[in-house]
């Protein structure tokens, strides 16, 4: 409990935590940032990585949000009892580890970590995940674009929440809106329509 | 009305265009702590990365000069056309190319 008075966040159960994150909460979001990207950047190995290929803790929080709200992976979550946070956090080591520009998908020795959370060697990726992480830029800006012909104003939310990783009153504050609520409401509407508008984009191919 | 204390952009590109130099690039910078009379500073450069001379930034309802790359708008301005869609770099002499706000 001490920790959520600290980092002024809830700490739920897994479970719950999963679903508000799902649901673009920010509190839930704000936990994943303190739990998820900033001890994986505190690592030795991974700050070194990052520091080689600039690659920044708000970069690996962009990529989990493409991945997990974009792309529906959240949903791949086994929620069986399996730490979230671990399960998160291989995902992040990962987007460090195949951070190397130069590598295009190939197996790179710069950027293979040793080890995952419960000590077990990570998967050598078999796609080309260069080519994979680029499309998934390319449908991110499409879906923004669709975001942003919808209202400019949910774009930027979803910008500043999720690239600059800003609270929900610094939203309010800078975009004049008005209140933290408000924000909260037009940004988890914006998570749905970046979902609603991956799923579109995906099976127009 | 007020921006945080760290300093931060937001990042426009051209739609895809067959000639490099008929793309474009512009950021809109939010200095620490400004507030509504306060200038955003823009920077724009084409898909060669030099420095536009001469144009205009459609963005947020405004027109924002450019000039040797350079140009501004009211933080309050800004506000004033959040629900403002159309973004579009003018150049003289150059067919006129939309864009659109970037995660970068």
């Amino acid at each position: 409990m001490t920790k959520a008075v600290e980092k002024d966040y809830p700490v739920e159960s897994d479970h719950d935590w999963w679903l508000k994150l799902q649901a673009g909460e920010d509190p839930a979001w704000k936990r994943l940032w303190f739990e998820v990207i900033v001890p994986e950047t505190r690592l030795s190995r991974n700050a070194e990585l990052m520091r080689k290929y600039s690659v920044t803790a708000g970069d690996l929080n962009g990529q989990l949000f493409e991945e997990m709200v974009g792309e529906g992976k959240f949903a791949l979550y086994r929620d069986d009892g399996g730490s979230l946070a671990g399960w998160l956090r291989r995902y992040v080591r990962g987007y460090i580890a195949r951070a190397n520009p130069a590598a295009h998908g190939e197996f790179s020795l710069d950027g293979t970590a040793d080890l995952d959370d419960h000590g077990e060697p990570m998967a050598i990726p078999v796609e080309d995940i260069g080519l994979i992480r680029s499309e998934a830029w390319r449908m991110t800006h499409r879906c923004l674009k669709d975001l942003w012909n919808d209202d400019p104003r949910k774009a930027y939310v979803l910008l500043f929440k999720t690239r600059f990783h800003f609270s929900s009153k610094e939203v309010a504050d800078m975009l004049d809106i008005s209140s933290d609520a408000a924000v909260d409401q037009i940004f988890s509407r914006a998570v749905k329509d970046m979902r609603a508008a991956w799923v579109r984009h995906d099976k127009e191919g | 009305m007020r921006t945080t204390e760290k300093t931060f952009r937001v990042e426009f590109r051209s739609a895809a265009t067959s000639e490099p130099a008929d793309a474009w690039v512009a950021r809109i910078h939010f200095p620490p702590h400004s507030g509504p009379d306060d200038n955003l500073p823009i920077e724009a450069t084409d898909g060669l990365e030099h420095p536009i001379e001469d144009g205009e930034f459609e963005v947020m309802g405004q027109k924002c000069k450019i000039k040797s790359g350079s140009g501004s708008m009211r933080y309050s301005d800004f506000i004033a056309g959040i629900h403002e869609k159309p973004v579009c770099m003018h150049r003289p002499g150059m067919t006129s190319i939309p864009g659109s706000l970037t995660f970068a």
